[in-house]
């Protein structure tokens, strides 16, 4: 893809404006003071791992509807990509949760959930390397990818409930009240972070294709 | 942790993770492409078949 | 013979085997006993935590059960000769969806009667309540594993795969019917929000697992 650096370039520009704003162009939080912005990275990172998680979904529900490589390429690539973003995101919250509240694990909703979907999608990759051929390891692949796509609704909110509906909130985050830059900060960095999701996975792809195209030159003499 | 240490943290989580993985794929990326240039020049040779 | 009564049959073939043994309702009820024991012994045994012991034992319990039917056909390679009937395999599923329910069933009733000796809970009047919280709960268990468990015949590192793929996915039933379990047996808000999470966890999967499960059951 011709575009592709460009494609980065744009992104990395928008992301050192949404930096800028953030770390410096915007004010600190009432309550967190300035820790609260590790959200300006955080945030995205979560956002992107919610994208990749949708792009398998679409393409393992295409790839056994249709049968075609390609989409069960995008897939693979897209799966390594909520293992890579949940893993940054869970970092990221976790330093986060130690700074502000003193420890690194909070049990709060949103990490515990973004802590299950890295499992799920680790299962996911782990499939394919455990099937006997690539092929049912692709499909399989694809059930785990639907499964725990849906499934991501339901546990964000029984995870959520689970907490707040039984007591009230006294482990709560402490809404984070937006300024006006607060919010084009983040805004900015969503776009530019969902640029860098576009640029790894079309990068993850073409390696995934040349691969494929290896191993068919390889077999045919 | 200062609100400076935490943040330089956390920054520099998401970063090395997204820096690490791509600089994982380009990697593979280059060993695909050198060993597709090394197969095609493997047939190279033999492609221009004459026909006597 | 219509799909139906072909997954009837499957269930009574499956659940006569087991009868013959009984092997995995010993193996689920002794885990989910043991796991009662240390988790009552550890945590104490206040009666607010009995749901919470109780959920976990089934989930792993169940973790383990879920894969006998399938594992057991392999070992006598009954599984191929299955796979060549005509048909989608939605009866398939649906026959052993309905063999590791009714153990399941059988494993609540024994961890209801453990719950109410251990944790000192009066059960008797919330019994009906209680086993209704508890099939919702075991048919999300039940529908998720049965899919989980045909996924991973033809996949090395089964063990390790079961708990990675059930657990995480299961989360909510697990958490719904804790809280569930706990409104019924002591009051408090929240029941229609978690009768909704668990009725539509079951309806969800109980509408794709099976569609799935042909994908997951085909030949090489």
């Amino acid at each position: 893809m011709k575009a592709l650096p460009w494609l980065g370039g744009a992104a990395l520009v928008l992301l050192a404006v949404g930096l800028y704003i953030g770390l410096v162009g915007s004010p600190p939080d009432v309550f967190q003071r300035d820790y609260v912005r590790i959200m300006y990275m955080h945030v995205p990172s979560a956002f992107v791992a919610y994208l990749a998680v949708a792009t398998v979904f679409v393409t393992s529900i295409l790839y056994l509807w249709r049968g075609r490589e390609s989409y069960d390429q995008i897939a693979h690539s897209a799966g390594e990509l909520v293992t890579l973003f949940t893993a940054v995101a869970l970092g990221s919250g976790m330093i986060w949760g130690k700074a502000v509240w003193g420890t690194w694990w909070t049990w709060d909703a949103r990490l515990v959930t973004t802590a299950v979907l890295f499992l799920i999608y680790v299962g996911y990759l782990l499939i394919r390397e455990l099937a006997e051929d690539r092929r049912r390891g692709a499909r399989l692949a694809a059930v785990i990818g639907i499964i725990g796509a849906l499934d991501v609704p339901v546990i964000h909110y029984s995870v959520v409930w689970f907490r707040t509906l039984h007591q009230p909130a006294s482990i709560a985050r402490g809404d984070i009240q937006m300024a006006p830059p607060m919010v084009a900060a983040l805004m900015i960095n969503l776009v530019a972070f969902s640029f860098i999701y576009v640029y790894m996975l079309l990068t993850r792809l073409r390696l995934e294709r040349l691969e494929a195209a290896r191993a068919a030159a390889e077999l045919s003499p | 942790m200062t609100a400076a240490v935490a943040i330089a943290a956390a920054y520099s989580v998401v970063v090395a993770g997204i820096l690490l993985y791509l600089r994982r794929v380009h990697r593979r990326l280059r060993e695909v492409e050198a060993d597709m240039h090394a197969l095609q020049s493997d047939a190279g040779p033999r492609e221009p078949l004459t026909v006597r | 013979m219509s799909a139906w009564q072909r997954a009837a049959a499957l269930a009574r073939k499956d659940l006569l085997l087991e009868w013959r043994g009984r092997e995995t309702i010993t193996a689920m009820a002794v885990l989910a006993l043991l796991v009662v024991l240390l988790l009552g012994f550890v945590i104490g045994a206040d009666p607010a935590r009995a749901p919470a012991i109780t959920w976990v034992a089934l989930a792993l319990a169940a973790m383990l059960g879920v894969t006998r039917p399938t594992q057991a056909e392999i070992e006598q390679q009954a599984l191929e000769t299955l796979l060549l009937y005509p048909g989608s395999r939605e009866h398939i599923y649906w026959g052993k969806w309905a063999a590791i329910l009714v153990q399941l069933t059988v494993l609540l009733g024994m961890l209801l009667v453990v719950q109410g000796v251990l944790f000192n809970v009066d059960l008797w009047p919330k019994l009906p309540a209680l086993l209704g919280v508890g099939l919702l709960g075991i048919v999300g268990l039940a529908t998720l594993g049965t899919l989980f468990a045909g996924l991973v015949i033809h996949v090395r590192g089964r063990e390790l795969l079961m708990p990675l793929l059930l657990l995480p996915v299961a989360l909510p039933v697990v958490l719904a019917a804790v809280r569930l379990m706990e409104v019924v047996m002591t009051g408090g808000p929240g029941g229609l929000v978690w009768f909704g999470v668990l009725a539509a966890f079951d309806m969800l999967f109980l509408l794709v697992a099976p569609v799935l499960y042909d994908v997951v059951m085909e030949e090489a």
